[in-house]
């Protein structure tokens, strides 16, 4: 019932985001000076745990399409606002003794970032991001379920659907309206709760472990300038 | 013959795999089917499969648990039966975790539900819990002094309607030529006349 509730939430939270920045997008550039840009990053997730009994770690390396505005009323002011939404996409494995298991997780990735000019062609930023995700176990471990829909072969519920995270990039402007940037996400909640069956079936102090953080690089084309 | 029906079979429930180690079933309270425990370090899983051998008309079951009475013995057996334990990479082997509970018969649903939330202590009464390659628990009878716990956490009705039972165990057999460690056990499952039978 928790999980159904807190699952609720999160898709709640998830849809008022994605009406807000809809909203936004609306509105805003009507009322202020704002541009929209399409982001093009390269991104590399690095998953670490507190527990030597579980082992996770990256696969490969994602390619994950933002777009969002960036708002700034004031021509003379150094400091932009830049909403972004995009695919959160991430995908990493487990090893366990000789297994290996891959996950997948995917949703949407909402951020909020503001910049300083440090001089015409170079921007720092600084910002918070929440993302809203599910996770699902991929290929090899599909196994041949007969079952109606709401009884395929599923997760255990130890995956938690929100994070929330800062980070911290650098913008180099190439181009009028291209620059290049790189930016690192730390992102804070744990990923995984999960409760350990002890030797003679007591059951262990839950845990709550898996932290990951992301470094990207990524090439932005700046539209309306 | 065997792999026969169980190429024609199919799993009637979800697989919830546990998010700590996927090789295992999660514990869960809702009748999914399913069985897990660590046997020497091994991961054996029961999961239950319905099949049909059209060419035989032949319905059955595997990977079930079956609650015997046995009124001989004075006591019931719980049976996880038909689990595959995997010992090498492409060899897996079938095989029973039970448990002998002394002076419980558990004949009906309703004798089920007057055991949750209770445990029971094996080896240091006449409890015990066993491991066998066999689905004749009568011959096996080597496991009583098996040190460990059984516990029935849960038992109750899940959104199908279906009754269901779901707990967790773990248990050591020690013995002069080899012992036995079923370890971290947790199972779910949902109960049916079928389920219930007379030793």
């Amino acid at each position: 019932m928790k999980d159904s509730l807190r699952s609720s939430k999160a898709s709640l939270s998830s849809v008022f985001s994605l009406v807000v920045f809809l909203f936004l997008l609306n509105t805003l550039p009507l009322t202020l000076k704002a541009q929209f840009y399409l982001d093009m990053p390269l991104q590399m997730d690095f998953y670490r745990t507190n527990s030597t009994e579980i082992d996770f770690s990256r696969r490969g390396v994602i390619v994950n399409p933002t777009f969002g505005f960036t708002i700034n009323n004031n021509a003379t002011s150094k400091i932009d606002l830049s909403i972004g939404l995009g695919f959160f996409y991430s995908k990493f494995q487990q090893e366990i003794a000789d297994s290996e298991f891959e996950y997948n997780r995917y949703g949407l990735l909402l951020s909020l970032q503001a910049y300083y000019d440090l001089s015409d062609k170079i921007k720092v930023g600084l910002g918070i991001s929440q993302g809203l995700h599910s996770t699902q176990l991929g290929d090899p471990l599909k196994l041949d379920v007969y079952s109606g829909s709401e009884r395929d072969d599923r997760l255990g519920k130890g995956f938690r659907p929100y994070n929330v995270g800062n980070s911290i990039e650098v913008r180099y402007e190439i181009y009028n309206n291209i620059s290049i940037g790189s930016k690192y996400t730390y992102w804070y909640i744990p990923q995984l709760k999960y409760r350990v069956i002890g030797n003679y079936g007591e059951f262990l102090e839950d845990q709550s472990d898996l932290y990951f953080s992301r470094f990207e690089v990524s090439v932005r084309v700046d539209f309306n300038r | 013959m065997l792999f026969t029906l169980v190429a024609c079979g199919y799993k009637d429930h979800a697989f919830i795999y546990d998010p700590y180690d996927p090789r295992m079933p999660q514990y869960s309270e809702e009748g999914a089917n399913t069985a897990g425990a660590y046997i020497n370090g091994d991961v054996w899983i029961s999961q239950k499969v319905l099949f049909f051998n059209e060419d035989d008309q032949v319905t059955g079951r595997r990977g079930d648990v079956t609650i015997y009475v046995s009124e001989e013995k004075g006591g019931s057996y719980i049976a996880f039966e038909g689990g595959e334990i995997q010992i090498e990479q492409d060899y897996s082997s079938l095989s029973t975790v039970s448990f002998f509970l002394k002076d419980v018969f558990l004949r009906s649903e309703e004798d089920i539900r007057n055991l949750e939330r209770q445990s029971f202590e094996l080896g240091q009464t006449q409890n015990y819990g066993q491991y066998t390659s066999s689905r004749n628990l009568q011959l096996v009878d080597s496991a009583r002094n098996s040190e460990g716990t059984l516990f029935i956490r849960r038992v109750g009705t899940n959104d199908y309607g279906e009754f269901f039972f779901s707990g967790t165990f773990g248990f050591k057999v020690p013995s002069d030529l080899d012992s036995m460690e079923v370890f971290s056990g947790r199972f779910d499952y949902e109960l049916v006349d079928l389920n219930f039978q007379a030793l």
